[in-house]
C-alpha cells in the first residue's frame, strides 16, 4: 500500500526523510510514469534514458512544488515533456524528414523481437507510431491511461474540447490504418 | 429526639461500650464545600443537558450509508471506464475489441533493480548499448582507413620495386649465361616477331642504296657519338660485343 501523496510530499520537505519520501514516491509512480514514456518512445533503453530525466527533474523541482495540481498530475506533466523533448532531439540528430521520424518509430515496432503483423495489439502499436506526437500523447492518455479530459488539460495545458476532438480524430485515424493494414 | 433516645438504649442493650464513647466524625470535608455544593450540581446538571441536546442536532447520514459506500465508490469506478468504452464506441468501435494488455517486454527485474532515486543524486546512467554502437562505428572507420591504406602503399611498392629491380639489373652478364642457340632459337620463333605498324612502309632497295652511301661518309666516331645519344638498354650489349 503506497503512503498518501501529501504525507509524502511533507515527509520529502523533511532534510531527514527527505530520500526516504523520495524512493516512495518514484516506486509510487514508476510503473505508470514508465509505459506512459515507453509508449511514446518504443524503445526500452530510450524509455528508461527519459525515465532517469524525469526522475532527475522531480528531484530538482518538488522542493519548489506549489501543491496548486496533484502531485501524480505534475510528474506526468513532466514525464509527457521529456518524452516530446527526446523525440524533437531525435529529429534533428536525424537527417530524415519529419514523416520519416513517424515511420521510424513504426519500424521500431516491428523490430521489436514479439512483434506479430496478424495480432491486433500489434497493429494498434504501428497505427499509434503514425499519428502526430501530441496527438499521441492525447490518445495515449485516454485510451490506456484513462485519464478524465480535466486532467488532460492539466497536463498538457490545452483546453478539454480540442483535447476531445484530437481523441477522436487519433481514434478514427487508427481504426482506418488497422482495417488497411 | 425520641428516636435518637430509643436508638441509644437499644445500643446500651448491646453494647455498653460503644453507647458512652463520643461521637467524632474522622473524615474532613473541604472548605466550604458545602456552600458552592448545590450550585455545582444544578451546573452539571445544565451541561448535561445541553450536551444531550447537541449529539441530537450533529448532521444527519442517510439509512444504510456505510452500508452501500463501498459499492458506490465500486460502481463509480466502473462508469469511468465504461464512459471511456463508450465513448471509443461512437468513434472506433473496432479499438474497443482490441486488448489493452503491454505488449512490449521489459527487462526482467528492472523496476525492483533500477535505482532511480539514486539516478537523480548522483546522475544518469548511460546505457552500453549506446556507448557500444558508437565504438563499433569508430572501429568499422579505422578498419577501412587501414586497409584502404594498406591496400594502397601494397600496390605502390610493388610497381617501385619492380622498376628497381630492373634497374638494379646488369643485362649483359645475364645475356652472356644465354647460349647463342638460345639466343637464334629466340630471334627465329615467330610468336616473339613484333608486328610492324600498318602504316610502316618498308623502304625500297632504291632508297636503301642512298642510306647506304650516306652511312658511308659518317666517321667511326660520329656514330658511335650517335649511338651513344640514342641508346637503348640493350645497346650496351652491342657496343661491348663490338668492341
Amino acid at each position: 500500500m503506497h503512503p498518501d501523496d501529501k504525507e509524502l510530499l511533507f515527509q520529502f520537505h523533511n532534510a531527514a526523510t527527505k530520500e526516504k519520501a523520495f524512493t516512495a514516491i518514484i516506486k509510487k509512480y514508476q510503473e505508470k510514469l514508465y509505459w506512459h514514456v515507453r509508449r511514446l518512445v518504443v524503445d526500452h533503453d530510450d524509455a528508461n534514458d527519459v525515465l532517469q530525466n524525469v526522475f532527475i527533474k522531480v528531484w530538482n523541482g518538488l522542493e519548489n512544488f506549489r501543491e496548486d495540481s496533484q502531485l501524480y498530475t505534475w510528474l506526468y506533466r513532466i514525464a509527457t515533456n521529456e518524452g516530446l523533448t527526446f523525440l524533437e532531439q531525435q529529429k534533428k540528430r536525424s537527417t530524415v524528414s519529419l514523416s520519416d521520424v513517424e515511420a521510424g518509430l513504426s519500424n521500431k515496432v516491428r523490430s521489436d523481437s514479439n512483434f506479430d503483423a496478424n495480432k491486433l495489439e500489434w497493429k494498434l502499436q504501428v497505427a499509434i507510431q503514425q499519428l502526430p506526437e501530441k496527438q499521441r500523447v492525447v490518445f495515449n492518455l485516454r485510451y490506456y491511461d484513462e485519464m478524465p479530459y480535466q486532467e488532460m488539460s492539466r497536463i498538457l495545458d490545452t483546453s478539454e474540447g480540442a483535447l476531445k476532438a484530437s481523441y477522436h480524430h487519433a481514434a478514427k485515424k487508427i481504426e482506418e490504418f488497422i482495417k488497411n493494414y | 429526639m425520641e428516636h435518637r433516645q430509643e436508638i441509644l438504649q437499644e445500643l446500651r442493650d448491646i453494647s455498653p461500650l460503644i453507647a458512652d464513647s463520643q461521637q467524632v466524625n474522622p473524615f474532613t470535608v473541604p472548605q466550604g464545600y458545602f456552600d458552592g455544593l448545590a450550585g455545582s450540581i444544578l451546573e452539571k446538571m445544565r451541561i448535561d443537558t445541553l450536551l444531550s441536546n447537541a449529539s441530537a442536532n450533529t448532521y444527519g447520514i442517510p439509512a444504510g450509508y456505510f452500508e452501500r459506500l463501498a459499492g458506490n465508490i465500486l460502481s463509480k469506478i466502473q462508469s469511468g471506464s465504461n464512459e471511456i468504452r463508450t465513448e471509443l464506441e461512437e468513434v472506433a468501435p473496432l479499438l474497443n475489441t482490441i486488448s489493452k494488455q503491454e505488449i512490449y517486454s521489459v527487462p526482467a527485474g528492472y523496476f525492483a533493480q533500477t535505482n532511480f532515486a539514486k539516478v537523480a543524486r548522483y546522475g544518469k546512467v548511460i546505457t552500453l548499448r549506446v556507448a557500444r554502437k558508437w565504438t563499433q562505428y569508430a572501429a568499422a572507420a579505422v578498419m577501412a582507413g587501414v586497409l584502404v591504406t594498406g591496400a594502397f602503399i601494397f600496390t605502390d611498392n610493388r610497381t617501385n620495386l619492380d622498376n628497381e629491380q630492373y634497374q638494379r639489373m646488369d643485362v649483359t652478364s645475364e645475356l652472356n649465361k644465354v647460349s647463342d642457340d638460345e639466343l637464334v632459337k629466340y630471334v627465329n620463333n615467330p610468336e616473339h616477331a613484333i608486328a610492324a605498324p600498318a602504316t610502316t612502309q618498308l623502304a625500297s632497295e632504291e632508297e636503301l642504296v642512298d642510306v647506304k652511301n650516306n652511312i658511308q661518309q659518317v666517321s667511326d666516331d660520329e656514330l658511335k657519338q650517335y649511338l651513344k645519344e640514342n641508346a637503348e638498354p640493350f645497346d650496351s650489349v652491342i657496343t661491348e660485343k663490338d668492341n
